[in-house]
């Protein structure tokens, strides 16, 4: 056995390999064999590469929920028991770590639809991979084409099989890739039979696709969903095949009953989707629930009664007609109720939901925990009915919150008139029911019995049922002595405790000019007490704000860098972003900003421009590459002695370079030392006229430089220094920041914008 | 000066500072010229206060000079009127026998790590010409941040630099002593004060010894 082959029993695959367990390793890769295939004179090329190129897609098997640990090497040799392998490929992200997906590009198209019956189920890592064909809306049409084969249930044998049941076929499309002689999965004819009689012998149940419909089964007219779903249903009791051929059960054409041989006894226990749905209905379980336990997907809450039918259920006395029993459904205490759900939806409209402006809601609801204890309940009481056909880690419903999702959100949407979006206004929804308290404390016991040996104090919590409580980890037996299996019916249902609508979070993003010497950047506090009245967040903040919230305390302010408070702000001035928790509105007409702009401006000291509403993920603008950016800054420096020409000469640099920094004094009490190195792309010094000892100069620095230290050398900590450089001491009065150079938010003059709309709406007016 | 006599010949011409014209909030930007002050205090008169501390051995007062900054943190240089001035700086040696204080290194916002000092613990060996050696103190109490190691290499830079410049240590002292500290520290009056009795009394013994 090569190594691969070793690494993958050594994933604990959960699947058999029937060819290997047959017939020793896999043989060797396709192609190799295959390649002269290619050559023959049958070979269209012309046909042929468009068919190629056309179905690379189609030949593709996506496979998602990998684990970390699954290679390409082990997908390779897993998936070649389908069919010769072209490519297998796990994308990376960007920091080089493998994604959880991967595909599986297969030389033969017909290799597709076989490798998706076959690998049905399969467990790597102990991770379940979803397996789905790449092209997953287009197969069925090809299929219908190209695989005109009668009998659904030996459509799917294998890809080779496929060739041969077409026969004459020549037209197909893929025939010649297909059609060939160097089948090394093709064994011979006695194999082949020997496959198609254990096929039919060996009965094995899918529990995540529990549903057959034996009437589908046979006729070619039922739906392709139900049909691809008949079909992976024949590839997994085929993967089943060995194990049940080894334990020699007894072998009986089981139509559509599923079978699974119990762990205890090796006695086979059906169950069927009719007995499922009777049990849950002797123990009160609403329709709904029913559904869950049926594992039923989106769509199928809509028309229940349909959805039973085509799962082969029949209520057997007409339920739905009759006065639901007063009765509350004990494993989702009425959750799904149709009284529960106008409840919600008046609570909900009771609320100003109005105050918002947003179309999108999503639906958060804090269920009580008594929901997963219920839920675990069933599970215990669906075991101890069917046995091991029940899964002991992985629920035998569709959980509730999954649920919630696929039910109530498209009705509480569609009620409320709003998409569903998760950005969108949330309205959380907290819940209670009156057996919580007791049942949770049962719990708390539960658990101090169930791990003794934890002494640490574990709060009871959600994650912690959800991760700790699972028949795989605890005994029937235990959970019993302290909560009843099944879970008993209850007169009440669910109540709403409180409602709370959170607003989506909106970013408003400008540009803002400083140009007050006495401003700070935010509220100065020192000792408690505030030492300027105004600061540059505050006076945005005020303006801005009342328009999207009603509390100004949560709205986060950030700026791509910041000035010292007797430092100006000019030019195009600082990009700066808002974050707005709980907006009422997520818009910004260009009027509106107008008139904020322009009541900032009015404070004489602040200016703000460009202002608009951005995407979140544009915050990161402001925060990446920090050091990155170029500043631009105007100095008045002075000098003792008057400036000579030589000076001005030497402070004439177009040429980057490197200064080093230590951390200056004024912060060094809150800021760790360091010494830092900066660049200086530039300097460019003039003279005032009239005042020969004053120097304005220009400079071009690295973000992060501390400009004042820059200019003195701070008692020679930043070296060199403008003071070192002319080798004479200078100082700075005043510093101006007049650029930054990051081209975010986008420009946007409102002013002008407002003034087109204007005169647009002045046109019209006149006309 | 000269710029208003001789006009067709500047030397600054293509120096002289032109400023662009801005408007923001609907009025003009002062240009930053305006903010020229010819009595700006100096870095040391903007952050720091001057405090002095008075060092007695071998009967000899030395006195060094504490620039208190506003957030506490200090400087420890020489007082101008510290004899070594007078005798001429021939080398600064931070090896003060059992410990390098050059060797001393801070991590994180806290300075972690930093040798802490007490007032009369010895920063530095300072050596005149003259050969006398001084034992530089730190003067305060507090937590050794940063050492001025460039002294080792020039230690003229202690006759030439600006004020502060030659500062030996940077100590950040705890802010619950801060105001103990300042107390027992000479104020820059009580340091004139001081000067002007040393100096009287200087003149005083040399009118006695002639």
């Amino acid at each position: 056995m090569n190594p691969v082959m070793a690494a993958i029993q050594a994933a604990q695959m959960q699947m058999c390999m029937p060819y290997m367990m047959n017939y020793g390793p896999v043989p060797i890769p396709f192609p190799m064999q295959m390649a002269p295939q290619f050559n023959s004179s049958t070979y269209d090329e012309e046909e042929d590469y468009s068919a190629k190129e056309d179905d690379e897609e189609q030949r593709t098997l996506f496979c998602g929920n990998l684990d970390e640990h699954v290679t390409d090497d082990i997908l390779y040799e897993i998936f070649l028991q389908a069919g010769p392998i072209e490519s297998v490929r796990i994308p990376k992200d960007g920091g080089g770590r493998q994604r959880n997906f991967g595909f599986v590009t297969y030389f033969h198209l017909s290799a597709v639809p076989f490798a998706l019956d076959l690998f049905q189920g399969l467990e790597l890592f102990q991770k379940k991979v979803t397996i789905k064909a790449q092209a997953a809306d287009r197969p069925q049409q090809r299929q219908s084409n190209d695989f005109s084969v009668p009998s659904v249930s030996s459509r799917m044998r294998n890809p080779f099989a496929n060739d041969v049941a077409k026969g004459d076929h020549g037209a197909a499309r893929h025939a010649r890739h297909t059609l060939h002689d160097a089948k090394p999965y093709d064994r011979s004819p006695k194999h082949m039979n020997n496959d198609a009689r254990r096929r039919s012998d060996s009965a094995v149940l899918d529990r995540n696709r529990p549903r057959t419909n034996p009437f589908l089964q046979n006729s070619s007219g039922g739906n392709r969903r139900s049909e691809q779903r008949n079909n992976h249903h024949h590839g997994q009791r085929k993967l089943y095949l060995r194990r049940q051929l080894t334990d020699s059960v007894e072998q009986q054409p089981t139509n559509s009953t599923f079978c699974l041989h119990g762990k205890e006894g090796r006695r086979t226990i059906s169950m069927q989707n009719q007995d499922l749905v009777e049990y849950l209905e002797s123990c009160g379980i609403c329709q709904v629930c029913q559904l869950r336990y049926l594992k039923a997907r989106g769509t199928e809450y809509r028309d229940m009664s349909k959805t039973f039918q085509r799962l082969n259920v029949e209520h057997s006395d007409e339920q739905p007609l009759k006065k639901p029993r007063l009765g509350v459904c004990p494993t989702c205490l009425g959750l799904f109720s149709e009284d529960f759900q106008r409840q919600l939806v008046e609570g909900i409209l009771a609320k100003d939901i109005s105050k918002y402006d947003s179309d999108g809601i999503v639906l958060a609801l804090c269920l009580p925990m008594t929901l997963q204890l219920r839920q675990l309940s069933m599970w215990f009481a669906l075991r101890r009915k069917f046995g091991c056909v029940i899964d002991d880690t992985n629920a035998p419903d569709v959980p509730i919150k999954e649920a919630v999702k696929l039910i109530l959100n498209p009705i509480i949407c569609a009620q409320l008139k709003k998409k569903n979006d998760p950005n969108g206004l949330m309205i959380n929804v907290d819940l209670r029911h009156s057996v919580e308290a007791g049942e949770v404390e049962k719990l708390a016991k539960l658990h101090k019995a169930a791990f003794p040996g934890k002494q640490k104090r574990i709060e009871i919590s959600r994650g912690l049922l959800e991760k700790q409580y699972q028949p795989a980890r605890i005994k029937a037996d235990l959970f019993e002595e302290y909560l009843p299996i099944p879970p008993t019916a209850v007169d009440e249902q669910l109540q709403l405790k409180s409602i709370v609508l959170t607003g989506p979070l909106v970013c408003v993003a400008g540009r803002y000019r400083k140009l007050s010497r006495e401003l700070s950047h935010t509220p100065w506090v020192l000792h408690g007490q505030r030492m300027m009245e105004d600061s540059i967040e505050e006076l945005i903040i005020h303006s801005v704000a009342p328009h999207f919230s009603e509390s100004q305390e949560k709205i986060i302010f950030m700026s791509s860098g910041r000035e010292d408070v007797d430092v100006r702000c000019l030019g195009k001035g600082r990009p700066f972003a808002l974050e707005i928790p709980d907006a009422m509105c997520s818009t910004l007409s260009r009027q509106l900003a107008l008139q904020m702009e322009q009541a900032v401006d009015r404070s004489g000291k602040v200016s703000v421009r460009n202002l608009q509403v951005v995407p979140r993920e544009e915050l990161l603008h402001i925060k990446t590459g920090e050091e990155q950016k170029r500043k631009f800054y105007r100095a008045l420096c002075t000098m003792k002695e008057p400036v000579t020409v030589d000076i001005l000469q030497k402070l004439q640099i177009s040429e980057s370079f490197v200064i080093q920094q230590k951390t200056p004094i004024r912060v060094l009490h809150r800021r760790p030392l360091l010494t830092r190195p900066r660049t200086i792309y530039s300097l460019k010094a003039r003279v005032q006229r009239g005042q020969p000892n004053v120097l304005i100069i220009d400079l071009v620095t690295q973000a992060g430089m501390y400009i004042k230290e820059l200019v003195h050398g701070e008692f020679g900590r930043t070296t060199p220094s403008l003071a070192s450089i002319i080798g004479k001491p200078i100082d700075i009065q005043a510093l101006d920041v007049v650029g930054i150079d990051l081209d975010w938010p986008a420009e946007v003059d409102n002013a002008i914008a407002v003034e087109g709309e204007a005169i647009v709406e002045s046109t019209v007016n006149s006309k | 000066m000269s710029s208003l006599t001789i006009t067709h010949e500047d030397p600054f011409e293509q120096y002289y500072f032109k400023e662009e014209e801005q408007q923001i909030c609907g009025r003009p930007v002062s240009p930053i010229t305006k903010n020229y002050d010819e009595n700006y205090p100096s870095v040391v008169d903007r952050f720091f206060t001057r405090y002095y501390y008075l060092k007695t051995s071998g009967g000899k007062q030395a006195p060094f000079q504490v620039l208190y900054h506003s957030n506490r943190i200090c400087l420890i240089c020489l007082a101008p009127s510290h004899p070594a001035f007078a005798e001429g700086i021939a080398s600064v040696n931070f090896d003060v026998g059992n410990v390098d204080r050059s060797q001393n290194v801070v991590k994180g916002k806290a300075k972690r790590g930093g040798m802490v000092l007490q007032a009369d613990s010895t920063l530095a060996l300072l050596t005149t010409e003259k050969g006398n050696v001084y034992k530089i103190p730190s003067c305060i109490r507090g937590k050794l941040v940063e050492v001025h190691t460039e002294l080792i290499a020039q230690p003229k830079l202690l006759e030439q630099a600006e004020e502060g410049a030659g500062y030996f240590a940077i100590l950040l002292p705890k802010i619950e002593n801060c105001d103990d500290i300042k107390a027992s520290l000479m104020t820059h009056a009580d340091y004139e004060k001081y000067v002007q009795e040393t100096s009287n009394i200087a003149v005083d013994e040399a009118a006695v010894a002639t």
